[in-house]
């Protein structure tokens, strides 16, 4: 049920321009940012100009400064906040889900339970789901922790778990929030070793960090710096789609 | 999700701790213990009192004439009517007779009517009156519903139990009198209780209902309907005694007069148990343990609503959520109402004096309410819980 993305982050420029031709597995899922801009009311233009096209079968990062408008693009994907220009087109995306910053989980439940959770509702019998669910901690390198209760889980763990728990749920678009914002560093590389098994899983994947890691470990990034107002006063063309789908090298070339 | 995963994960929610069941079955159990136990407590009060008004005699009230003007027959024929007493005899002072044994000491003299010797039997503050003609007295103070009690012996003559004590005499004994030698048929108790005091040191001398007409007219009823005082005035036949001459609280013109009376004035004479019932405190006590109940229910919710819209996030339907929320309250919410009814049982069968079953059907509706209360407080907080409030709670991070 659950592809094994063996091949990590695409870190190579050509598998980034890969990840972004990657099969999207037949289906219709399709999000486009048309000339996206936003701000909030009193305040400074976070970003303007910004153009793409997100289909399955890729990790996106959404990178950029503090401020900068990471989690409000998350927010206008999930459709909770209008943008102040452009607008969104979403095909074929019908649920959205989410992973926070900050884990959450029922104590005394086991850590399988909270993976098994969604496979129930979905319908399934108990003793069919928990071989799946199993299947999906194992994406995620959290098999053997997978009797213990939530609340013995590291926050590392716990994060990962609530990724694994977001693959078995299947939403059409996963938004995942500053996933290691609250870890520490070594727990944050548990994070981002595991966060490129979300691709391949049939959804939108979008992550949103400020975490230099966490990016590279994405197949590919937007990085709002390119659209801060005034980001094109050197004369170069207006960031576009295809500045965010660049090859990593060119990302690389940018802060 | 299938009715199996959804109890399957109610069971593991109980098991696991998630529901704090064993608290929230706790605080049911309590609450209702108390609110049901506070109204128990109050109606066995009220029974307590009745059985304290039955015990000293404040349950016969009295027709009482300055002259012989009672009718015997009429007065014995109140108790067995509708609505009428379920005791009722006549009475009227004899001569006083010496007991030979101990001549200086004389004896108070009553005539009575069988149905009168039945009062006494019954009437009883704990103990009983034994007469040789039957079974042991009657029940005593429980035997409020207006049996007759004993069968009473009407072939010789009655005394209090202190008077028999003190004359050494008791049932069977022969009794040497100046008046000629009788047998004593049947003691009764009369304690100093604040009742009537003429029959303490008396002797009760049975005589038929038609022959003279008699002073005082004694009826025993429980419960009081309102009416037996004015059953009692249909006692008084003025044709036998000329002309008569009323008080301020009965009748009668010109020569007797007579008027109700209690057998123990130290009782309220204007004493409605049903009113009492009806109007005690702890009548609404069943809205207050709903009311409480709604609050246990919500709070028992809400305090996991991140948990809850979770879930509902995971694509759990709303239907199957509120289902699974309905078993893990029906588990604690049933168990400790369960509990508290039992305490309540407990208790009526150990401090009710007459009717425990009656006292715990009216106590249990507080635990009932608290329990309804509670399920729906639960079912409705989970109702209101929406995906939205996780963003929420999150955003605001």
């Amino acid at each position: 049920m659950f592809v094994k993305d063996g091949d990590k982050v695409a870190r190579d420029a050509d598998m980034a321009v890969r990840g972004t031709d990657m099969v999207v597995r037949g289906t219709d899922m399709v999000v486009r940012g048309e000339g996206l801009a936003h701000r909030f009311p009193g305040t400074d233009t976070l970003f303007e100009g910004l153009d793409f096209t997100l289909v399955p079968g890729e990790t996106v990062a959404v990178c950029g400064p503090s401020g900068c408008g990471k989690s409000t693009l998350l927010s206008i994907l999930a459709g909770w906040e209008k943008p102040a220009a452009g607008r969104v087109v979403r095909e074929g995306v019908e649920r959205v889900g989410w992973v926070f910053q900050n884990p959450y989980g029922v104590p005394e439940r086991s850590a399988l339970d909270h993976v098994v959770f969604p496979l129930l509702a979905k319908g399934m019998r108990r003793r069919e789901a928990e071989p799946k669910a199993l299947e999906a901690m194992d994406l995620f390198d959290l098999r053997y922790a997978a009797d213990r209760p939530f609340a013995a889980l590291s926050g590392g763990e716990a994060q990962r778990l609530m990724l694994a728990r977001a693959v078995c749920s299947r939403p059409d678009m996963l938004l995942v929030d500053e996933p290691t914002a609250q870890l520490d560093t070594r727990t944050a590389h548990g994070v981002n070793r595991v966060l490129g098994s979300l691709a391949g899983q049939g959804m939108i994947v979008v992550v949103a960090t400020h975490d230099a890691d966490t990016r590279d470990a994405c197949s590919r990034v937007i990085d709002l710096a390119h659209y801060a107002p005034g980001a094109g006063e050197s004369g170069d063309n207006a960031p576009s789609e295809s500045a965010a789908s660049a090859p990593v090298a060119v990302r690389e070339a940018t802060p | 999700m299938r009715i199996s995963a959804i109890v399957s994960e109610a069971m593991r929610n109980v098991a696991r701790g998630t529901t704090r069941a064993v608290l929230w079955c706790l605080i049911v159990a309590l609450a209702g213990a108390l609110l049901g136990g506070y109204e128990a407590m109050t109606v066995i009060g009220q029974e307590r009192d009745a059985a304290a008004r039955i015990a000293a005699g404040a349950n016969v009230t009295s027709m009482v004439a300055t002259a012989n003007v009672i009718d015997g027959a009429t007065c014995e024929a109140l108790a067995g009517t509708d609505g009428g007493p379920d005791a009722s005899g006549a009475m009227r002072p004899g001569e006083s007779a010496v007991i030979l044994a101990t001549p200086r000491r004389d004896l108070a003299t009553y005539e009575v009517t069988p149905g009168l010797l039945r009062i006494l039997a019954g009437s009883v503050g704990g103990g009983g009156a034994v007469g040789a003609g039957g079974a042991s007295g009657a029940t005593g103070a429980s035997d409020s519903s207006g049996a007759f009690g004993a069968v009473v012996d009407p072939t010789g003559v009655w005394m209090s139990s202190d008077a028999a004590r003190d004359f050494g005499l008791s049932v069977g004994s022969r009794l040497e009198t100046s008046a000629g030698t009788t047998r004593v048929a049947g003691v009764f108790d009369w304690p100093n209780d604040g009742r009537d005091t003429r029959f303490l040191y008396a002797l009760v001398v049975p005589v038929s209902v038609d022959s003279a007409p008699f002073q005082e007219c004694w009826a025993r009823q429980w419960p009081a309907n309102g009416k037996l005082e004015s059953v009692l005035y249909a006692t008084v036949d003025l044709s036998t005694s000329g002309s008569a001459a009323g008080e301020a609280s009965g009748g009668g013109m010109g020569g007797a007069s007579y008027g109700t009376s209690q057998l123990n004035k130290s009782f309220d004479r204007r004493y409605d148990a049903a009113s009492l019932y009806r109007a005690r405190i702890t009548r609404r006590l069943p809205v207050v343990a709903g009311c409480l109940g709604l609050l246990i229910g919500v709070a028992a919710v809400w305090r996991r609503r991140l948990e809850y819209a979770g879930a509902l996030h995971s694509g759990q339907r709303k239907g199957a959520q509120l289902l699974g929320v309905g078993l893990e309250t029906l588990v604690w919410d049933g168990l400790g109402t369960l509990i508290a009814v039992c305490l309540l049982g407990a208790l009526a069968v150990r401090l009710s004096p007459s009717s425990p079953e009656l006292v715990l059907l009216g106590a249990v509706r507080s635990p009932l309410m608290l329990f309804a209360g509670a399920w729906c407080g639960a079912v409705l907080a989970a109702a209101v819980i929406r995906e939205s409030q996780l963003f929420r709670l999150f955003k605001g991070r």
